[in-house]
Parts: C-alpha cells; sequence; structure tokens
C-alpha cells in the first residue's frame, strides 16, 4: 500500500513510549507527520497547516476530543479527522464520529490496522478532492471542438471530457458508455444525414458485393470536398450536475423527432431511427434546434 | 481484424473479438459473416461476450446479418448477452428478434 505523494500528518498525542512507537512507524512508512501535544500547539498547528488527516488521541488529560474537533472545524469544516482512544473513552468517540470524524481505532493500536486506514481514507480523500477539483472546473465549463466530416468520417470519436470524468470517478463505466453512445449515434446523425446528406433509405440497397448504397455514398462523398469539408461544431457544458452536449452540423435539416414517441412505432424502427431511439433511451433530455441541425443532448451525473 | 468463426453440424458461430462501433469492426463482421454464409450455413450465432461497446452503426450490421438470413429462412442467433450490449439490445427490442442461442 502506497500513497504517492507522500501524506502530510498530524499526530496529537502526549510524550510518552507510544509516541515513540507512533513516530516509528510514520517514519517506516515514509509519511510526513507533525506533533503536537497538548491542546493549544494542536490547534495552532491545524489552522496553520495543511493536513490531510489529523490523528486524534482522546486520551489527553487536558485535551477534550470534541472541543477540538469543534475547533478545528471552526476555520477548516473539511478536515479529515481520526479519533484514537481507550475503550473507556469509546462512547466520546462514537460522538466523534457522528460529528464526522473519519474514523476511530482503539487501543491496543494496530499499526497494521491504522496504516490501512489512513491508506483508505487518505486514497478516498484525494479522490474526492479530485472529483472535486474536476467538477469546480466543469461548472460553467464549456468547449468546442470543431471538425469536418472528413475528420470524423470513420471513427468513433469519443469526447475527452468523459474520460476524464470516469478516470476521476465522477461517471462509472456503465454511464460513460451511455452517454459516449448517444454522443456518438448524435453525431453520425449529423455527420451522415446532415452534412453528407445520406439517406436511411440506401441502407436497403445493395450492389454485387452485398455493400449497401448508404456506405458506398458516404465513402464517395467523405472524397467530395463540397461535403467532406462542411464543419461540424460540437460543444459540452456542465452546470448543477447536468452535462450538455450539442452538436451543429452544416445540412439542410430535417422535421425533427418532438419527443421518442414519434418515432417508436413498429418494426421498420429497428432498421431506421435506431440512433435517435438510443439517444432518446439514454439521455435525460433531448432538443433540436435550428431546423433540426442542432442537437442538444442533457444527462444528469451529480 | 478478423473475427473468428466455426461450425459445428448446421451452425455456424462467429466470435466478434472487438467492439462494434466503428466501420472497421462492422467491415470484420460483414467478412466474418460471408464466411459463414458461403458455407451454406443458415443458423449463425453471434457471440458478443468481447465486446464491451456497441453503437448504432455496429447493431445496423448485426441486422444486415439477420435480414440476409431472414431472406433466405436462416435464423440469427446470439449467445447469451450481458452488460452494456444487453441493455441496448433491450432499449432497441432486439432481444425480442434474435433468439439466444443457450449451446455451448
Amino acid at each position: 500500500m502506497v500513497l504517492n505523494p507522500s501524506p502530510n500528518l498530524l499526530l496529537i498525542h502526549d510524550s510518552g513510549s507510544l509516541q515513540k512507537d507512533y513516530k516509528e512507524f510514520f517514519s517506516n512508512n515514509g509519511w510526513n507527520f507533525d506533533v503536537a501535544s497538548d491542546f493549544n500547539s494542536a490547534l495552532d498547528a491545524a489552522k496553520n497547516n495543511s493536513y490531510e488527516i489529523i490523528i486524534s488521541d482522546f486520551d489527553l488529560p487536558e485535551l477534550s476530543g470534541q472541543a477540538f474537533m469543534d475547533a478545528v472545524r471552526c476555520s477548516k469544516p473539511n478536515q479529515a479527522i481520526m479519533v484514537v482512544s481507550s475503550a473507556a473513552k469509546a462512547e466520546e468517540a462514537v460522538q466523534a464520529l457522528r460529528s464526522g470524524a473519519v474514523d476511530f481505532l482503539q487501543k491496543p493500536i494496530d499499526y497494521r490496522f491504522l496504516q490501512e486506514t489512513i491508506v483508505r481514507v487518505v486514497s478516498c480523500l484525494r479522490a474526492e478532492e479530485a472529483q472535486y477539483k474536476i467538477l469546480k472546473c466543469l461548472t460553467n465549463y464549456s468547449a468546442i471542438y470543431s471538425c469536418s466530416a472528413k475528420d470524423i468520417g470513420n471513427i468513433a470519436f469519443a469526447l475527452p471530457l468523459l474520460n476524464e470524468m470516469h478516470a476521476a470517478g465522477i461517471i462509472d463505466l456503465n454511464l460513460k458508455l451511455k452517454i459516449t453512445l448517444a454522443f456518438q449515434e448524435a453525431l453520425a446523425n449529423s455527420l451522415e444525414h446532415g452534412n453528407l446528406e445520406l439517406q436511411s433509405a440506401w441502407k436497403d440497397e445493395f450492389d454485387v458485393n452485398g455493400v449497401d448504397k448508404f456506405s458506398n455514398m458516404k465513402a464517395e462523398r467523405l472524397l467530395d470536398t463540397s461535403y467532406s469539408e462542411r464543419p461540424i461544431s460540437i460543444s459540452c457544458s456542465y452546470s448543477e450536475g447536468n452535462l450538455s452536449i450539442s452538436i451543429k452540423d452544416s445540412g439542410k435539416g430535417f422535421d425533427a423527432p418532438r419527443g421518442p414517441l414519434d418515432f417508436i412505432n413498429d418494426g421498420s424502427l429497428l432498421f431506421y431511427g435506431r440512433g435517435l431511439r438510443i439517444i432518446f433511451g439514454t439521455m435525460d433530455r433531448v432538443c433540436y434546434e435550428d431546423n433540426g441541425t442542432k442537437i442538444t443532448v442533457t444527462k444528469k451525473i451529480k | 481484424m478478423d473475427f473468428e468463426t466455426s461450425s459445428t453440424g448446421e451452425k455456424g458461430f462467429i466470435t466478434v473479438g472487438e467492439d462494434l462501433d466503428s466501420e472497421q469492426s462492422g467491415e470484420a463482421l460483414r467478412k466474418a459473416f460471408n464466411k459463414v454464409y458461403d458455407l451454406g450455413l443458415r443458423t449463425i450465432v453471434l457471440d458478443l461476450n468481447g465486446v464491451e461497446i456497441i453503437n448504432s452503426y455496429g447493431i445496423g450490421k448485426v441486422l444486415m446479418c439477420y435480414k440476409r438470413l431472414k431472406a433466405d429462412n436462416g435464423v440469427l442467433m446470439v449467445k447469451p448477452l450481458k452488460g452494456f450490449v444487453k441493455e441496448t439490445f433491450e432499449l432497441l427490442m432486439l432481444d425480442k428478434l434474435l433468439p439466444i442461442y443457450d449451446g455451448e
């Protein structure tokens, strides 16, 4: 179990043999730590430094653990505090947990358990911090990608933003796949039916090699700059927990559906309109503008 | 990119080993299908367990296989699906169209 970078810790404990054990334990793990042994110095250290976790011994004679937590939280409401206490003060420790302590460890100290707990808590805090930073960056975030049909004609273009959100744990794999799928369907519609002006009915016309006319015409028009260089604009925005993706094509537009019921009718939807069904089925909100040349899909993610 | 094909008795099998979300994988499916179809087999089983992502394009290719077989009184089956692919098939009601093949 390795924490990289090494965490900064504050240990609140009076001098004694146990403190020596603590110090040896932290040093052996290569962790940075400060030690405070009374209420005031502990509070000063907590206020004036940035510790990922404070390990507070509730057995100090002059230190009320709850009072210390309350005092720290006045200036640092999100400070992670782990409580260590003897069985005699278990009730106070439970109260500390109710007040938001990240964990409670009873003496005698099981150092292996202490190590696992610190690694787990610090890892979680770092993951939450990373998520918070990304979401903060995303608040009122907007990015625009400009491309043409020839840029993305034959690739499954994915938004880097979704990979970042998944890596940070903001969205799980299933949600990432759903949003990616809806996005790719919307992009394919804009590209094929918008910019390249391909008709769905061509999917039922085959040449002697079994290749459908739709695919043949797509290949042909991707080589024709009057089609393939038409721009497509993709914009992403995030606000109040909602991720929105807009795609604007340069086609002639179409009679956009007002909702999923417009095109769920019979078996024919299996061959036409699958993309729209996927989009409506996976996203929370779908909106067409500009005569059907712009689609905005929205998904609540937080 | 090539997908593995095999046959047992009157059944042909295609193991799709890549995500079905691009022209490359769609073309690989078409080639694999033609290979089995040209053997005269009219019951073909798709194994999509190696597929994590499928999109409309990939589903279109699956449906083309279905249409060609149906036109020749054949059947396209799928091995039991899971995860995102299963959800997508259910969303599009493909699970009603393509019977599940439970054999080994």
